[in-house]
């Protein structure tokens, strides 16, 4: 009976020390700005810093070659706390050409390296799809969102049972066009935002905690 | 360069592994294949996470579309999409694949597809 009675309160007070930790991915097409909101949303938690974590960003395709992570994160927001590891991963593409590279001013032989690493990072950061329990969808809003890249990735999340926000980015340009991707998403929670400028991301914190706390 | 014109029923007969290998062994020979309907999206990333594990100075991946024939706006004519699709699976629609080395860009539009040549 004691140890009955011990075990009950055991269990009822584990359920108010246990605090929920997901793993948050950054998933989009290349170029959408999935690190540059990773930076932002790093900095509103940890402040800035030489040993702050910082991921690098760049306006050349496939900057992020590799799955990046940021552990044990907290966001607090109205008395409510989430816990988190974020992860960026490299950008889902179709088709990766060495030769776009060249176009862009890299060496050859640079060039062709950097392609077979974007390579790499696309199919690893599709074989992490598995690991992430909820995604932020970050599309670059100036661009057509109706492509089969965006509507595969977000038909695996939904088969995968992920749960997800779609995040329109460059939200600052002039060229933004927010309301194209609510009509081509319209069944998923969207959020505009500018990773650049900061401006939506507080309104970003709201929905990620309705959606996944 | 080809069109290859795939049916429904000469895909289903296929396990998921020869179905992929069938189209990419298409496409690495620079052509294009259209499917009568679609992959389902798992299918569709292992066909992508394939192409680029193929990657090389010859192949550069693929470009891949989508073209849903049974869109609609209306809540009748979604019902009964809806009744369309749960019957008829993964039938309804044409896909596009082709290599990027040939295909620019496949815009994607819900009553049309435009295939960009380089």
């Amino acid at each position: 009976m004691v140890k009955l009675f011990s075990s009950f309160f055991f269990d009822f007070f584990s359920l108010f020390k246990r605090k929920k930790k997901i793993s948050l991915g950054l998933y989009g097409p290349p170029n959408a700005g999935k690190s540059t909101l990773a930076n932002k949303v790093i900095e509103d938690i940890l402040g800035q810093g030489d040993d702050i974590p910082k991921f690098s960003v760049s306006n050349v395709e496939h900057e992020t070659r590799s799955v990046q992570k940021v552990e044990q994160l907290e966001l607090k927001k109205n008395g409510k706390s989430l816990n988190f590891n974020l992860i960026d991963t490299p950008g889902i593409a179709t088709k990766i050409d060495f030769e776009d590279f060249v176009k862009k001013g890299m060496k050859k032989d640079d060039a062709r390296s950097r392609a077979k690493e974007a390579t790499q990072g696309v199919i690893e950061s599709i074989k992490w799809l598995d690991n992430v329990d909820a995604v932020l969808v970050v599309l670059d809003s100036t661009i057509n969102p109706y492509n089969q890249v965006n509507i595969t990735l977000i038909g695996n999340l939904v088969a995968k049972k992920k749960k997800l926000i779609i995040v329109a980015n460059k939200s600052d340009l002039k060229t933004s066009n927010i309301e194209k991707i609510k009509l081509v998403f319209p069944e998923y929670p969207l959020v505009g935002v500018s990773a650049k400028t900061g401006d939506g991301v507080e309104d970003l914190y709201s929905i990620i905690f309705k959606e996944f706390f | 360069m080809g069109v290859q014109v795939l049916s429904y029923d000469l895909m289903k007969q296929m396990s998921k592994r020869d179905r992929i290998g069938k189209i990419l062994e298409i496409v690495k020979n620079k052509d294009v294949v259209m499917l009568e309907g679609r992959l389902d999206s798992e299918e569709e990333s292992e066909l992508i996470t394939e192409a680029l594990e193929s990657v090389s100075g010859k192949f550069s991946g693929i470009e891949v579309a989508f073209l849903d024939s049974h869109k609609s706006n209306g809540i009748l004519e979604k019902l009964r999409n809806t009744l369309l699709k749960v019957i008829a699976k993964n039938r309804i629609g044409i896909t596009v694949i082709g290599p990027s080395k040939i295909i620019k860009e496949i815009k994607m539009d819900p009553n049309k597809l435009e295939i960009l040549f380089k």
